[in-house]
C-alpha cells in the first residue's frame, strides 16, 4: 500500500464549456485529516466525486488508496465511506433501514458501532426518509458511513445542518477515527472545525488549489498587521516586504510580510515607536481572502 | 385571494410547454379522423348496414364506448376517437394538476412560495385554474378544428365541451389525491392507475352488452360515457353536461376543504413509523429496488390481472354477435392488426392494447432508475462496493421482466373464462402463446428507454414517444390510406399476431435481439457516464 491515500495531479473536469476542476493537484497521506475548503462553486463536491469514480475525469490523474478510482471503483468502494453534501432519504424508507442498505451496500457494518453511532447521535432510526429534518437526513448519512470500518472517509460539509451539540459529538468520533490511522478528507466550511480537526488544509478556488499545507504553514504565507505610533516613516517605507502604509491621526499601520518581520521590529524600535501591536492573521483572515473572488489578486484585507 | 396572481404565473411558466404538447397532441386526433370518414364507410345502403352492425359489435363497444348516429362523419368520429381521447384529457389533467400541486411541493418548493405574502391556498387555487385553462384549451381548439373539418356547429361544440369537461372532472381528481398522499407519484397512480384506468374498465363493461335499459340506466353512473351521451353530431343533449361540471365543482371545493386539513409537505394521514433496521432482503441493488418498487409492481399484478379476467368476459358477447360482414371484418382488421375470426380479433386487440399499457410499467421503472439518480440516491449506492453494471440492472431487470410477465399473465388470463364455458382449454394455451410472441416489442421500448439512460439521460421523456407513437398508429393511423409499412412502423407491428397470423421466427428473433442490444448498449453508457449529484 502507498503511503498516500489520495494523489491527485493535474485533474481536468469540464462540464460543457465550464472548467469545473482547473489542473487541480492534492496530495492526502494515509492516516492525515485533510481539510479541504474553498468558496461554494470552487469544485469540491467534484473533487470528490471524482475521487468516487462517479465522474470521469477529462485530464490528469488522481490515485486512491492505491487504486484507479474509475476502473477500480467497486472494489476501493469497500474501503471508504462517503457523505454527500446534500442528503437526500428515501422518502418511504426509515432512517434506520437506510442505515443498513448503505452499509450492506458497502460489504457490512459494525453492528455495535451503529447502535453506538445512534445513540450519539440521538437518532430516532424508525421515522421515515421524508418526515426527517435536514440535521437528522445528515445524522443519518454520517452514521451510515462510519459504522463501517473504513480506511478513508469522503466528507462533503458532514456537519451541514447539524446543532452544535452534534457537531461536537461528531469532531469526537473523527478525533476518534484519527487514532486508529483513518484518512479524512473533510470538506467544510466551519473554521474552528478544521481548526479542531484538520492537521493539514487544501484550499480550492477556481477549480484548483491555491495553497496546501498545515495551518501554521499557511499563517506564514501571511502578513501580519502591525499598528504603531511613529515619529520618522521613512525607514519604514524603503524597507522591502512593507504594505499599505497609512497614517492616521498620528497612528500608522501596515502590513508586513512574514519573512520581513525581522527588520521591521527593529526599524519600529530604531525610530522609537510606541504603542507597537501585531496581529498575526486570523484564520478567518486567511480564508477570506481567498474566498473573496471580486479580489483575486489580494491577500488579506 | 393574496398571491395567487403570481403563484398562477409560476405554474404557468413551469408547465406551459407540458401543456403545449399535451393540448396540440389531444386536439388533432378527432380532426384527422373526420376527414377519412368518406374512405372508411361504404356509401349507401351497403355503409348503413355496416355501421349498424360495428354499432352493435361488442368489441368496438367494449373499446370505443355508445354509438349514436354513425351516418354522421362527426357523431361516427366521436364514437370512433371521441371517448378515448376524452379519456387521454383526463390524463393530461391529473398529471398537469399534480405537476404543479404535489410535485412542486415535494420538492420544496411550495414551501418559498407560501413563505411570501401568499394565501395558503393560492399554489393549489394556481394548479386547478391552470388545469381548467389546459382543458379548456383542448375544449376550443378541439371544437375548432372540427368545424372547419367537417359541418355541424352544435356537434363541433358537444365534442369541444365532452373532452374538455372529461379532462376537468380529472383536474378534480388530481387535485383531491395532491393532498391526499405526500408523494407526487402516489398521487398519480390513484388518479391515473385506479380511478381513470378503473373507469374506463368499468366503462368497457358497461358498454359492451347491446343495450337493454337497466344498462342504459348504469351507463349514467360512467363519467367517462358523459361525453359521448351528450351525442355530439346527433342531436346534441346540452343538459348532460351539467353532470361533469357538478362533478368538477364537488371534487375541487373537496381539494380546497382537504388542503387546510393538512400541514405542508404532509398528506392527510400522519407519516407512520417504521423498522429500526433494514430487514435481511433490503441489501444490495436488487434488495433496494425491489423495496422501492414492491408496491407498484403489487398493483400493476393486480391491475393487470383483474382488467384481464374482466376483458375475458367480454369475449364470450364477442362470439355471440358474430357477423360475416365482410365491411366488419375488414374494420376490425384495421383495429386488431389483421385477425380474422372475431373470437380471436377480440383477444388480439385487447393484446396489443394491453403490451402498450404494460410497457408503460416498465417505463416507469426504468424512470425511476433516472430518478433515483436526480434525487441523489445513486450518488451514495454508487460510492459503494455496489457496481454500475450492478446497480442499473437492479431496475432494468424488473423494469423488463415485469411488463413481459405482465402480458403473458394477461395472455393466460383472459381467455380462462372462455375455456371454462367452452370446455375448451386449449385457447389459453393459444393466447399465451400469442402474447408471449408480442414480448420483443416490450424488449425493444425499453431497450430504447435504457439507451436513453444510459447515453441522454435528460432526453428519457422521448421513450414516451414510442407510445405515443404505437397509440396514435392504432388508432388514427390506420385509418388513413398510408402504406403498410408506416402503419407497422410501430414496436408491436412488425410480430406475427397469433393464432390467426402464422409464427415468423425471423420477425420474432430480430426484434428480440435489437431489444436486448440496446438494453447492453444502455448499460454500457450507463457505465461510461458521469453519474448526476443532486
Amino acid at each position: 500500500m502507498t503511503s498516500n491515500a489520495i494523489e491527485i495531479s493535474d485533474l481536468v473536469k469540464r462540464f460543457g464549456s465550464t472548467v469545473a476542476l482547473d489542473h487541480l493537484t492534492m496530495t492526502v497521506p494515509t492516516g492525515q485529516v485533510h481539510g479541504f475548503l474553498g468558496p461554494n462553486g470552487a469544485g469540491k463536491s467534484t473533487t470528490i466525486r471524482v475521487l468516487l469514480g462517479l465522474l470521469r475525469s477529462d485530464a490528469g490523474t488522481a490515485r486512491l488508496l492505491g487504486g484507479d478510482p474509475w476502473h477500480d471503483a467497486a472494489r476501493l468502494h469497500r474501503r471508504l465511506a462517503y457523505v454527500p453534501g446534500d442528503v437526500n432519504l428515501w422518502p418511504n424508507l426509515t432512517g434506520g433501514e437506510a442505515i443498513d442498505v448503505i452499509g450492506r451496500a458497502r460489504g457490512g457494518l459494525d453492528k455495535a458501532k451503529r447502535a453506538m453511532l445512534i445513540e450519539r447521535f440521538d437518532l430516532d432510526p424508525t421515522k421515515k426518509g421524508r418526515a426527517y429534518s435536514k440535521g437528522n437526513r445528515q445524522k443519518v448519512a454520517l452514521i451510515a458511513a462510519l459504522a463501517s470500518d473504513v480506511d478513508l472517509l469522503l466528507l462533503d460539509e458532514p456537519t451541514s445542518g447539524l446543532d452544535p451539540l452534534m457537531e461536537k459529538v461528531f469532531s469526537d468520533v473523527i478525533v476518534t477515527e484519527r487514532r486508529e490511522n483513518t484518512t479524512v478528507l473533510l470538506s467544510s466550511h466551519i473554521l474552528s472545525e478544521v481548526e479542531q480537526l484538520c492537521d493539514h488544509v487544501s484550499i480550492i478556488r477556481e477549480g484548483r488549489i491555491v495553497e496546501s499545507g498545515t495551518l501554521d504553514q499557511l499563517r506564514h504565507l501571511h502578513r501580519t498587521r502591525l499598528a504603531a505610533t511613529v515619529g520618522d516613516l521613512s525607514v519604514l517605507r524603503s524597507l522591502p516586504g512593507v504594505h499599505g502604509l497609512v497614517t492616521e491621526n498620528g497612528r500608522t499601520t501596515f502590513e508586513a510580510d512574514d519573512d520581513a518581520m525581522p527588520p521591521v521590529l527593529a526599524a519600529l524600535a530604531r525610530a522609537g515607536a510606541t504603542g507597537v501591536t501585531a496581529t498575526p492573521p486570523s484564520l478567518e483572515e486567511l480564508f477570506l481572502s481567498h474566498y473573496d473572488s471580486r479580489t483575486p489578486e489580494r491577500v488579506m484585507a | 385571494m393574496t398571491g395567487f396572481t403570481a403563484a398562477f404565473r409560476l405554474a404557468f411558466r413551469r408547465s406551459r410547454m407540458f401543456y403545449l404538447w399535451w393540448v396540440i397532441a389531444l386536439s388533432v386526433t378527432l380532426p384527422l379522423t373526420v376527414t377519412k370518414y368518406h374512405d372508411l364507410v361504404p356509401q349507401g345502403q351497403d355503409g348503413q348496414v355496416v355501421l349498424a352492425q360495428l354499432a352493435g359489435n361488442p368489441t368496438m363497444r367494449a373499446l370505443l364506448g355508445p354509438a349514436f348516429d354513425l351516418s354522421n362523419p362527426g357523431g361516427f368520429t366521436f364514437w370512433r376517437v371521441g371517448t378515448f381521447m376524452a379519456a387521454a384529457v383526463g390524463m393530461m389533467a391529473a398529471l398537469g394538476v399534480i405537476r404543479a400541486t404535489r410535485a412542486e411541493e415535494e420538492d420544496g418548493r411550495v414551501e418559498l412560495v407560501r413563505a411570501g405574502a401568499v394565501s395558503p391556498a393560492a399554489p393549489l387555487a394556481a394548479g386547478v385554474l391552470l388545469g381548467l385553462v389546459g382543458c379548456l384549451a383542448v375544449a376550443v381548439v378541439s371544437a375548432g378544428l372540427m368545424l372547419a373539418a367537417t359541418p355541424g356547429v352544435g356537434g363541433a361544440v358537444a365534442t369541444g365541451l365532452g373532452l374538455g369537461l372529461t379532462g376537468a372532472m380529472f383536474v378534480g381528481v388530481g387535485a383531491v389525491f395532491a393532498q391526499v398522499f405526500p408523494s407526487a407519484r402516489t398521487a398519480r397512480v390513484w388518479s391515473l392507475g385506479i380511478v381513470l384506468g378503473g373507469a374506463y374498465l368499468l366503462r368497457a363493461f358497461v358498454d359492451t352488452p347491446v343495450s337493454t335499459p337497466t344498462l342504459d340506466a348504469w351507463r349514467w353512473a360512467m363519467p367517462l360515457d358523459w361525453a359521448a351521451l351528450s351525442r355530439p353530431y346527433a342531436s346534441e343533449r346540452w343538459w348532460v353536461f351539467l353532470l361533469p361540471i357538478a362533478v368538477t365543482a364537488l371534487l375541487v371545493a373537496c381539494a380546497f376543504w382537504l388542503e387546510t386539513k393538512r400541514d405542508l409537505g404532509a398528506g392527510l394521514r400522519a407519516p407512520s413509523q417504521g423498522p429500526a433496521g433494514g430487514s435481511a432482503s433490503l441489501s444490495g441493488a436488487t434488495g433496494l429496488a425491489w423495496r422501492l418498487l414492491r408496491v407498484s409492481i403489487i398493483g400493476w399484478a393486480l391491475g393487470i390481472a383483474i382488467s384481464a379476467l374482466g376483458m375475458g368476459s367480454l369475449s364470450a358477447a364477442a362470439d355471440s354477435a358474430f357477423s360475416d360482414q365482410p365491411q366488419i371484418l375488414d374494420f376490425i382488421r384495421k383495429l386488431s392488426g389483421g385477425t380474422e375470426g372475431l373470437r380471436d380479433a377480440f383477444f388480439q386487440a385487447m393484446l396489443t392494447i394491453m403490451a402498450t399499457v404494460v410497457t408503460v410499467a416498465g417505463i416507469m421503472i426504468l424512470a425511476r432508475l433516472r430518478s433515483e439518480e436526480t434525487d441523489g440516491h445513486s450518488e451514495v449506492m454508487l460510492s459503494t462496493s455496489t457496481t454500475r453494471w450492478t446497480y442499473a440492472l437492479g431496475m432494468a431487470v424488473p423494469a423488463v421482466v415485469l411488463p413481459v410477465a405482465l402480458l403473458v399473465a394477461t395472455g393466460a388470463l383472459m381467455p380462462v373464462l372462455q375455456a371454462m364455458t367452452d370446455g375448451s382449454p386449449a385457447v389459453v394455451g393459444d393466447i399465451t402463446r400469442a402474447a408471449l410472441v408480442l414480448t420483443p416489442g416490450i424488449v425493444l421500448v425499453l431497450g430504447l428507454g435504457m439507451l436513453l439512460v444510459g447515453w441522454l439521460p435528460r432526453w428519457y421523456g422521448l421513450v414516451w414517444v414510442a407510445i405515443g407513437w404505437t397509440m396514435f398508429v392504432s388508432w388514427v393511423l390506420t385509418l388513413w390510406n398510408v402504406p403498410d409499412w408506416v402503419t407497422k412502423l410501430q414496436p408491436w407491428g412488425y410480430l406475427p399476431h397469433l393464432p390467426s397470423e402464422p409464427m415468423r421466427w425471423g420477425a420474432f428473433s430480430v426484434e428480440l435481439v435489437a431489444g436486448l442490444a440496446l438494453l447492453a448498449l444502455g448499460l454500457v453508457g450507463y457505465r461510461r457516464r458521469d453519474i448526476a449529484g443532486r
